[in-house]
């Protein structure tokens, strides 16, 4: 039975029943990621981060196998095994001593699930793909490694939306240059590889160049609603996750496509980009290392070649879900100021100051926070610290 | 001589981007089309039916006297494909 869980629901259970079952997997993880066979009872039987070679993968699953057959629910108490590397590296077990757990059926009616976090209306989900290139610019065949083929999803809030849709309208006769944070969004996700070469918003927290960014929207003629986006873009950064000495990931891409628009948000966009990426990382690394000997650092790529990435974007429709609370949150400039604003309010309370003016400015904060618009959200922030009389 | 080289350098550059070059897509639709063809129908991976809620997994898990073989991961939207 596969089941993709979370790291940040294992790692930080929510409450109630639901949340015990999490925290009891977690109690006994040996990373904040790994594999783990389980049983109905929701007890660890064995946990694994990597894996001596390809042989050990199908060795440790008949292995988790037989350990379910002894023991398959809450019957009696067992302790979780783990392995560093399945089987030479194991540690110790971890003993049952957190007793019986009370199963649940099914979420509560009304109860979102927390895996799947109901997306916020509007937000535009934008579904990626991307292929490498062969020497006659036609796709590669194979799709079993990122570094030839990817898929993924990501969110442009409302408050992104708003801000395009603004700029495409504050000049309807002529070519518009697209709103650098717009494009960003777009940039950060076409690429090739793991999430750790990811390009602007590196999960290493490393700096990113980015030498060209130039998105243009243009009217279509007799739509009035509908916009033509061209441009180019260069992105480099030598500042990856787990990446080493003489590492590095540069993509540069020419765009087009079409972005419609109603209101203050996107209905539809449909984006094409193609150009070339190179791609070092972990290059330090031994060529013939065994692929799941090595898995929270990811793998050894070492790519130049021609890209093509497909973007097809559409409001979310009810039942979708929504990025993890854990990705919603606050860029660090509106975590900056929300503490200078928290600070500040404290220093008035000391003063015996009236916190009424405040309190009416701060009710716009809460929806704009929901509904992800980091922009104007940080916009009340400073008109906060500007009536408290600075940071 | 130099200057033919350096002619039949240049042309070849050219003629090479030229093949890299993106089809311009002329309407909305046409460009959707190009997009939906780089998307491969059948993906191995994409056969996994991965369930996401921990209790659906414990319910089927029970239902079917079958071990949970749960993969912890990184914080995505749960059909997210990049990992």
């Amino acid at each position: 039975m596969p089941v993709a869980l979370k790291a940040g629901l294992v790692n930080n259970p929510p409450d109630g029943l639901e949340g015990r079952l999490y925290g009891e997997l977690g109690r006994s993880k040996i990373a904040p990621q790994g594999i783990c066979i389980a049983n109905s009872a929701g007890k660890a039987l064995a946990w694994v981060a990597m894996f001596d070679d390809q042989q050990s993968v199908l060795a440790f699953l008949n292995h988790g196998l037989q350990r379910f057959q002894n023991f398959p629910d809450a019957s009696r108490p067992v302790a979780a095994e783990r392995y560093m590397r399945f089987p030479s590296a194991k540690l110790d077990d971890v003993q049952d001593d957190a007793g019986l757990l009370t199963i649940v059926e099914r979420h509560l009616p009304g109860e979102a699930c927390p895996a799947k976090p109901p997306a916020t209306p509007g937000t535009l989900i934008v579904r990626v793909v991307g292929r490498a290139l062969d020497a006659d610019a036609k796709p590669v065949a194979d799709t079993t490694s990122q570094q030839t083929y990817v898929e993924e999803r990501f969110d442009v809030p409302l408050g992104t939306q708003a801000k395009l849709v603004r700029a495409l309208a504050s000049a309807p006769e002529r070519r518009v240059r697209i709103p650098e944070e717009f494009a960003r969004v777009l940039i950060t996700h076409a690429y090739l590889g793991e999430l750790d070469v990811q390009p602007l918003s590196n999960p290493s927290g490393g700096k990113c160049e980015l030498p060209a960014c130039a998105l243009w929207g243009e009217r279509v003629d007799g739509a009035v609603e509908t916009w033509r986006i061209e441009g180019t873009s260069e992105v480099y950064t030598d500042q990856m996750a787990n990446a080493g000495p003489g590492d590095f990931h540069e993509v540069k891409l020419t765009w087009q496509g079409y972005a419609e628009v109603k209101e203050d948000r996107i209905v539809r966009l449909l984006l094409s980009a193609e150009g070339r990426e190179k791609l070092r990382f972990g290059t330090a690394r031994r060529d013939r290392e065994s692929l799941v000997s090595s898995l929270p650092a990811g793998r050894r790529i070492d790519v130049a070649c021609g890209v093509r990435f497909g973007f097809i974007g559409a409001p979310a429709a009810a039942g979708d879900w929504g990025q993890p609370a854990v990705m919603l949150g606050p860029p660090e400039s509106v975590q900056d100021k929300m503490q200078s604003v928290q600070r500040r309010v404290q220093e008035w309370q000391r003063d015996g100051k009236s916190l009424e003016p405040i309190a009416r400015l701060m009710q716009r904060f809460e929806p704009l926070v929901k509904q992800g618009n980091w922009t104007d959200a940080e916009g009340v922030l400073d008109e906060a610290l500007n009536l408290l009389g600075g940071k | 001589m130099m200057k033919r080289s350096a002619w039949v350098v240049c042309l070849c550059a050219a003629l090479a981007l030229a093949a890299e070059a993106p089809k311009t897509a002329s309407t909305p639709e046409s460009l959707k089309a190009q997009i939906e063809d780089l998307r491969v129908a059948q993906v191995a991976w994409r056969q996994i039916a991965w369930k996401s809620c921990l209790l659906e997994g414990l319910k089927e898990s029970r239902a079917t006297n079958k071990p949970l073989m749960l993969w912890v991961f990184i914080d995505r939207p749960s059909d997210d494909g990049r990992c």
